[in-house]
């Protein structure tokens, strides 16, 4: 046991001095890129997208196989989160803030934070933006209510408004758009730097912002539900 | 300099993930490390120019290289999601041995 821990304390500086070398290594020696030929890359990407913002771009039409699988992850995660809490206790009293300036705070939070997601989601294809940062907006403003909003009533809500049937939906209709694209079917471009412009994009867009805010409501209400929120 | 800070961000994440023994400080070192990562990506797109790769704002040229932060948005999302399951496996274990050390659970796991 004691040459054991030795060994161990041995490695740790080996480790250490092994990644203090890679630090010098890497901030000292050139690393080359290659020179582009003139060719602009912005120009290119929107060329062929027909989206003034290049990062959607690349995002949803020239990576498209990247974003498919990045969806996928997101989904199987939470799939995975829920299966493993599932044999669970539920925790007894859950403790929320309830205090009237904290819950107005929250409640205008969440309003403002909504009405972001929103924007972001339906101008990401012209703006700084797009599906997964309005995604996150939305579940910011979810879980500014969570945190002052009783935990049975966020569960009826969840359940009332079918949310988990709606983050399946729109996980399949993106798959399929996504598909369509790969394929080769494309819807017309219209004019550059409108809002209905861009094909696909924005319908995209939109459909990655659900599935990205309702799939972190779900991970919030099983978080809250099982570990509780203090 | 710039470039310096963010591998020192990389480096003292991955320090973090081998040297501390405590599962949650791994996952935060794990963030950090990936924090630095994605600064790099974006420290590498800026090196042709600055501006948001947004055309029709009034500029021609001198934009940031989309390509890099198309990718890294990849990285971001699935970070978050691998963050998120490895808490919940956190929970369980420390809920079957009640220790968050990796020392005592690997100690009490071994036959």
């Amino acid at each position: 046991m004691k040459s054991e821990s030795t060994v161990s304390s041995v490695m740790k500086w080996v480790y250490v001095a092994a990644g203090i070398a890679l630090f010098f290594k890497m901030v000292l020696l050139p690393n080359v890129a290659p020179e582009l030929i003139n060719l602009s890359i912005v120009d290119a990407v929107v060329q062929d997208a027909g989206v003034s913002n290049a990062v959607s771009g690349i995002i949803f039409r020239n990576r498209l196989y990247d974003t498919i699988f990045e969806v996928v992850v997101f989904t199987i995660a939470i799939l995975g989160s829920k299966y493993l809490l599932a044999n669970e206790r539920p925790f007894c009293t859950v403790y929320r803030f309830t205090d009237h300036p904290s819950v107005v705070l929250a409640r205008l939070g969440a309003t403002i934070s909504a009405l972001v997601g929103i924007e972001l989601a339906i101008r990401g294809h012209l703006s700084p933006g797009g599906g997964f940062a309005a995604g996150v907006a939305g579940g910011t403003a979810i879980g500014l209510v969570a945190i002052t909003a009783s935990t049975e009533w966020m569960q009826g809500v969840y359940q009332r408004w079918q949310a988990a049937t709606w983050e399946k939906i729109s996980v399949l209709v993106f798959l399929l758009l996504a598909v369509m694209t790969l394929i080769g079917l494309e819807l017309p471009h219209g004019e550059l730097g409108t809002l209905f412009s861009g094909g696909v994009v924005p319908i995209l867009n939109i459909l990655v912002a659900m599935k990205v805010s309702l799939g972190s409501w779900a991970v919030i209400l099983i978080f809250i539900r099982y570990r509780g929120l203090l | 300099m710039l470039e310096a800070c963010v591998f020192a961000t990389v480096l003292c994440g991955f320090f973090g993930i081998i040297l501390k023994k405590n599962l949650v400080m791994k996952i935060v070192s794990m963030d950090v490390m990936s924090t630095g990562v994605i600064a790099f990506y974006v420290l590498i797109a800026a090196r042709e120019g600055l501006f948001t790769p947004i055309v029709g704002q009034g500029q021609t040229g001198g934009f940031a290289d989309p390509v890099p932060q198309a990718v890294i948005l990849t990285a971001i999302v699935i970070g978050f999601s691998i963050q998120a399951l490895m808490l919940v496996g956190v929970m369980k274990l420390s809920r079957d041995n009640p220790t968050l050390e990796s020392g005592e659970i690997e100690k009490s796991n071994t036959p």
